[in-house]
């Protein structure tokens, strides 16, 4: 499970085929064989974690730095639902 | 080869009797049955397909025929046997045509291997095609027969044989699967089709078939270019016309209509992907047959977008 402040990464890296769309996206899993369909948040997190920011932290700031806004209880519980969702889709792991 | 609607009933019953294997394009397709319901039924809606030499190696193996054991003397039932146990419950022998269908459908859900497979009826004008995806019950067939007693291609009622790399549909057609009111629809729409007989009581109502024609089993051969996608849905109520159809909502739609998408792994991916970035994509909500077939028109010269 995610927690606040884990480090957080892809499963395997490389393993992600995107295809986005105006009303969602769909990612597929090279590593698992399984498609997800993520709304544009949630996609846009996977694409940042994938680029390379490391943790919660880094993420809503990277959030509020790109999309505008203030970091917000909202935004980090939405954060933290997401990375919950990844780990159990084995998209991305803590390192331990 | 010989077309099975210019041999003799009783010769054709004899063949089935014995085993005998039928071009049911994609696919060569053994059948044998001792069940008169059978031979009769297959004779009428299988009348434009053809007979191969019984040294045709068949893709699927089926025999249809009655269940043995004490149950026989209480209920005449048929049962179709494929070379594992069937994944469903004896019919009634009288409905033994229902049975062969359910098993060849599951033989083509379960055992091709070469093409993605979307539960879609397709329908094509002038060499170009409109995928109608849907599960059952959501009127893909209803409009199918609708659109093919119009004038358009019969290429295929309940699957689509997608290649993944080349996103032609190989034809497969069969008779088409009527339900319940769809019955009387489409027998007041086109009073000149040839329904099969209605067999009352299934697991899912009233069924009959449409038999398919000549030009449909003779063009099979030919594979079509999907040129739109569109999502039936009959609404008795609702405002009759189309709407476009998102595209990462319309992804996930054939996935769930595809039975072997997770089989295909990547190559799946890209190719739905392909498709519904390449087509347009729209549903149609319509409250009767003239309505839908009318829409069908519209979404094949890609109105919507």
């Amino acid at each position: 499970m995610a927690t606040a402040d884990g480090s957080i990464r892809l499963a395997v890296p490389g393993a992600l085929l995107w295809r986005e769309w105006e009303d969602g996206c769909v990612v597929f899993n090279r590593a698992t064989g399984e498609t997800h369909y993520l709304d544009l948040f949630t996609s846009y997190l996977l694409r940042l974690i994938e680029a390379g920011v490391d943790g919660p932290d880094a993420l809503a700031s990277t959030a509020c730095a790109d999309l505008g806004g203030e970091r917000t209880p909202l935004l980090d519980g939405r954060i933290a639902r997401a990375l919950e969702n990844f780990e159990t889709l084995a998209l991305v792991e803590r390192d331990p | 080869m010989s077309r099975i609607g210019a041999l003799a009933p009783a010769d054709f019953a004899r063949r089935l009797r014995a085993g005998a294997v039928l071009a049911v394009p994609p696919f060569a397709v053994r059948v044998q049955s001792r069940l008169g319901a059978l031979h009769r039924s297959m004779h009428g809606l299988y009348g434009e397909f053809d007979l191969l030499g019984n040294a045709e190696a068949p893709d699927f193996v089926i025999r249809v025929d009655g269940t043995g054991g004490w149950r026989r003397l209480l209920r005449r039932q048929s049962m179709a046997y494929i070379d594992t146990p069937p994944p469903y419950v004896p019919l009634p022998e009288r409905m033994a045509p229902l049975m062969f269908e359910q098993a060849l459908n599951w033989c083509v859900a379960t055992r091709t291997f070469t093409h993605l497979i979307l539960h879609a009826a397709v329908v094509a004008r002038e060499g170009r095609a409109l995928l109608i995806p849907g599960q059952s019950g959501q009127g893909k067939s209803t409009l199918c027969a609708a659109l093919v007693t119009r004038g358009w291609r019969h290429v295929s009622d309940e699957f689509a044989l997608l290649d993944p790399r080349s996103l032609e549909i190989t034809a497969h057609p069969r008779p088409i699967s009527l339900k319940n009111q769809s019955l009387d629809v489409i027998a007041g729409w086109a009073p000149e089709v040839q329904l099969s007989e209605a067999h009352h009581g299934t697991p899912k109502g009233t069924v009959g078939y449409v038999r398919p024609t000549r030009a449909a089993v003779d063009a099979a051969p030919a594979p079509v270019r999907p040129a739109a996608i569109l999502f039936p849905r009959f609404d008795a109520e609702g405002e009759a016309g189309l709407a476009p159809f998102g595209t990462a909502a319309a992804f996930i739609a054939l996935t769930a209509c595809s039975v072997n998408y997770r089989e295909f792994g990547q190559a799946g991916f890209v190719a739905l992907s392909r498709l519904v970035g390449e087509l347009p994509v729209m549903s149609a909500t319509y409250p009767d047959t003239a309505t839908a077939v009318g829409l069908a028109e519209r979404a094949l010269a890609g109105t919507a977008r």
